[in-house]
C-alpha cells in the first residue's frame, strides 16, 4: 500500500467552537492505483488531501487515527522529518495554478528549487529540460516567469515540478476546474500518460463525477467529512449503493431528455457548523428510517462496495 | 413565431494595456448576426474569453457596442437615450454567475426583490413575498441578509429579483456554474418552472455543455469573439459542422460524460 489511512479524525477550532471536519477516515490507494475522491464543496475532500500532506491550517488538529505512507508513520513525525516526505514521495498539484507559484521567479529557478537530490547544478538543468519535455513544454520556459505562461502551461509546470522527484503518490486537488474544457482535456491526458510512465498511484479530488468515472480505478464517494461509498469506477454508475451517490448520478443533466425536469436532491449540502444528527444525509434521503436520525452507519461491504448506509443491514458505527 | 430581438452585424472591440504598458486593440466581438425568438432558450457556449459575456451585455445595453444594430420587438435601441432606455430595462433583466457579489450585502432578501416591484409599499412587499416563496425561499427567512444564505439560495433570490420587474427576457450569465450537482440540479428545474409559468425568453451563458444541452432550444458556440456555429440543440450535437464544435463535443463524450 501506497496510502493508508485508519481512523482518522481531524477537527478544526473555530471562534465558537471545535468541529470534526473529517471522521473515522478509513481508505487505502495501492501500488499504481488511480483513485477519485468525489464530493460536493465543503465535504472535506481538500481537507482529507491537506492531511496526507500535513499542510494543515494551524487550528486544525489531528486528534485520532494514523496516517501511513509506504507503511510509514507520518502522523507522530516532526515537521523536518515530513519535510522530506512532502514533495520527495508525496507531491500535491492544486487547482489555481497561477497562486502556486511565485511570481518574481522564472520557473527554472522555482524548479530548482524542487529538486531534493544532491547533484550539480548542470545535472539539475538537465533534469528539467527532460522533465518539461516530459509535459510538452518548450525548453524556453526554463527562462519565463510565471505571467508569461497561460493557465494550463502553469498547470503543466506544476506537474512537471510534482514528477520531478519521482514520488510515490500523487495527490491531485481539482487540477483541471479552473481550465477550459479543451485545455482541461490536455491536461488529464498529459497526467494519465505521466501516471503510467512513471507507476505513480494518485488520489484525485474532484467534484465531477464523470471526470472521476473516466480518470480512475475507484471512487470514493464523499459526504459531509466521512467516506459513504468506496466502489471500483465501472460499478458507480451501474449499481451505485449509496442513497447519495444514486441521487447525485441522477443530478447529471445529460441524463434527461430536453423539457423533463431533473430529479434533484432536496435540501442544501449541510455545513459542517451544524450537521445534522446520526446519519448526515438523512434530513435529504427519501429512504431514511428512524435509526438513521439516532446513530450512524457503519461501513459494511457488499460485493466490491463498501457502503455506509442503515439500507443494508442496521450495523451501527462505534466510536 | 415572432422575433424579440434582432442583432445585426455587431462589433466590439476593447482597448487594452498589456504588460509593457503599450495599447492594444482586442476584438471582443466580429460579426454577431443572431435572432432570439419569443420563447425560446438560447444556449451560448465558448471557452473563457471568447465573448459570451459581453454578448449579454451588449445586447441589454450595460456596454455600448462600437458597429451593428440591437433590435428590440422592432424597435432600434441601439442609439436609444438612456432615459428611454429606462423604461425600457425592466422588459430584460440578467442573472449573474457569482450570487456572493451580485446581491446587496445590507438588504435583506425581501428589501432587494421588493426593490424592483412597480407600486405601493404594500403591493412591493406582497409581491416580493409571492416571488420569494416562488423560488423557494422558506417564509421564516424572508428578512434575512444575503450571508445568511447559501450558495444555491442566494442564486434563488437573485433570479426572484430578476422576476420583480415582470421581464420577457432575461439573461442567464453562467448562473449555476458556482454550485454544486445536487443545487445546480433544483436550479435549472426552478429556470424551466418559471419559464413555462411566466413565457420567459432566456439567453442562457455557460462554459457547461452538458447544462446547454439539458437547457437550450438552440444552441450557438461562440469562439474568439465570432459564433462559429448556431442550430438547433439536437442538430447541432449529432452533426456539427465546425471543426472546433466538433473537438468540442469530441472531448465532452471521452471524458466529461458516462
Amino acid at each position: 500500500m501506497v496510502l493508508e489511512i485508519k481512523n482518522l479524525v481531524v477537527s478544526l477550532d473555530t471562534f465558537y467552537k471545535r468541529i470534526e471536519i473529517l471522521k473515522n477516515l478509513d481508505f487505502s490507494i495501492g501500488k499504481n492505483e488511480v483513485v477519485s475522491l468525489v464530493g460536493e464543496s465543503g465535504c472535506g475532500k481538500t481537507f482529507t488531501a491537506l492531511s496526507i500532506m500535513k499542510l494543515l491550517p494551524k487550528n486544525a488538529t489531528i486528534e485520532k487515527g494514523e496516517i501511513f505512507i509506504e507503511g510509514e508513520n507520518i502522523t507522530e513525525k516532526s515537521e523536518k522529518d515530513i519535510a522530506k516526505i512532502r514533495g520527495n514521495k508525496v507531491s500535491m498539484i492544486f487547482q489555481e495554478p497561477s497562486s502556486y507559484l511565485n511570481p518574481v521567479f522564472t520557473i527554472g529557478n522555482q524548479m530548482t528549487e524542487c529538486i531534493k537530490e544532491k547533484i550539480s547544478k548542470k545535472e539539475k538543468e538537465e533534469k528539467i529540460f527532460k522533465v518539461l519535455k516530459e509535459v510538452n513544454l518548450s525548453e524556453d520556459v526554463f527562462f519565463q516567469y510565471p505571467h508569461q505562461l497561460s493557465g494550463g502551461m502553469q498547470q503543466r509546470v506544476m506537474i512537471g515540478m510534482a514528477i520531478i522527484n519521482s514520488p510515490s503518490l500523487l495527490i491531485a486537488d481539482e487540477p483541471t476546474t479552473a481550465l477550459d474544457v479543451t485545455t482541461a482535456f490536455h491536461i488529464i491526458n498529459l497526467l494519465k500518460k505521466l501516471i503510467k510512465t512513471h507507476n505513480i498511484s494518485v488520489l484525485f479530488i474532484t467534484h465531477d463525477i464523470c471526470l472521476a468515472i473516466n480518470f480512475s480505478d475507484k471512487i470514493y464517494v464523499m459526504y459531509a467529512g466521512k467516506i459513504v461509498e468506496k466502489a471500483p469506477s465501472k460499478k458507480i454508475i451501474s449499481c451505485p449503493l449509496h442513497p447519495y451517490t444514486e441521487k447525485l448520478i441522477l443530478c447529471l443533466p445529460e441524463k434527461y431528455k430536453k423539457g423533463e425536469r431533473i430529479k434533484a436532491i432536496p435540501g442544501n449540502v449541510p455545513d459542517f457548523s451544524s450537521l445534522p444528527s446520526g446519519c448526515a444525509f438523512h434530513p435529504r434521503c427519501p429512504y431514511k428510517k428512524q435509526i438513521c436520525k439516532n446513530f450512524s452507519p457503519a461501513e459494511v461491504k457488499i460485493g466490491e462496495n463498501y457502503v455506509r448506509c442503515f439500507k443494508y443491514g442496521e450495523i451501527v458505527e462505534n466510536n | 413565431m415572432e422575433k424579440l430581438w434582432k442583432i445585426i452585424d455587431l462589433e466590439k472591440s476593447f482597448v487594452i494595456k498589456d504588460k509593457y504598458g503599450m495599447t492594444k486593440k482586442i476584438d471582443a466581438l466580429k460579426n454577431i448576426n443572431i435572432d432570439i425568438e419569443k420563447g425560446e432558450t438560447l444556449g451560448i457556449i465558448g471557452e473563457s474569453g471568447s465573448g459570451k459575456t459581453t454578448l449579454g451585455k451588449i445586447i441589454i445595453k450595460l456596454i455600448e457596442p462600437d458597429k451593428g444594430k440591437i433590435i428590440f420587438k422592432n424597435t432600434d435601441i441601439t442609439n436609444i437615450k438612456e432615459k428611454n432606455l429606462r423604461s425600457l430595462r425592466k422588459k430584460f433583466q440578467i442573472i449573474f454567475q457569482n450570487p456572493y457579489r451580485s446581491l446587496n450585502p445590507r438588504m435583506s432578501a425581501l428589501e432587494i426583490v421588493m426593490e424592483g416591484v412597480a407600486g405601493n409599499k404594500k403591493e412591493k412587499i406582497e409581491k416580493g413575498k409571492y416571488l420569494l416563496d416562488l423560488v423557494g425561499i422558506k417564509n421564516e427567512k424572508f428578512s434575512n441578509f444575503p450571508s445568511q444564505f447559501s450558495g444555491g439560495e442566494r442564486q434563488r433570490i437573485s433570479i426572484a429579483r430578476a422576476l420583480s420587474t415582470e421581464p420577457e427576457f432575461i439573461i442567464c450569465d453562467e448562473p449555476t456554474s458556482n454550485l454544486d450537482l445536487s443545487i445546480q440540479a433544483q436550479i435549472l428545474n426552478l429556470f424551466i418552472d418559471l419559464k413555462e409559468k411566466f413565457n420567459l425568453t432566456y439567453l442562457f451563458i455557460s462554459h457547461d455543455l452538458k447544462v446547454i444541452k439539458f437547457i437550450s432550444d438552440r444552441i450557438a458556440v461562440m469562439y474568439k469573439g465570432e459564433i462559429v456555429e448556431i442550430g438547433q440543440t439536437e442538430k447541432i450535437i449529432e452533426n456539427p459542422q465546425n471543426p472546433y464544435v466538433k473537438t468540442l463535443f469530441d472531448i465532452e463524450k471521452q471524458q466529461f460524460s458516462i
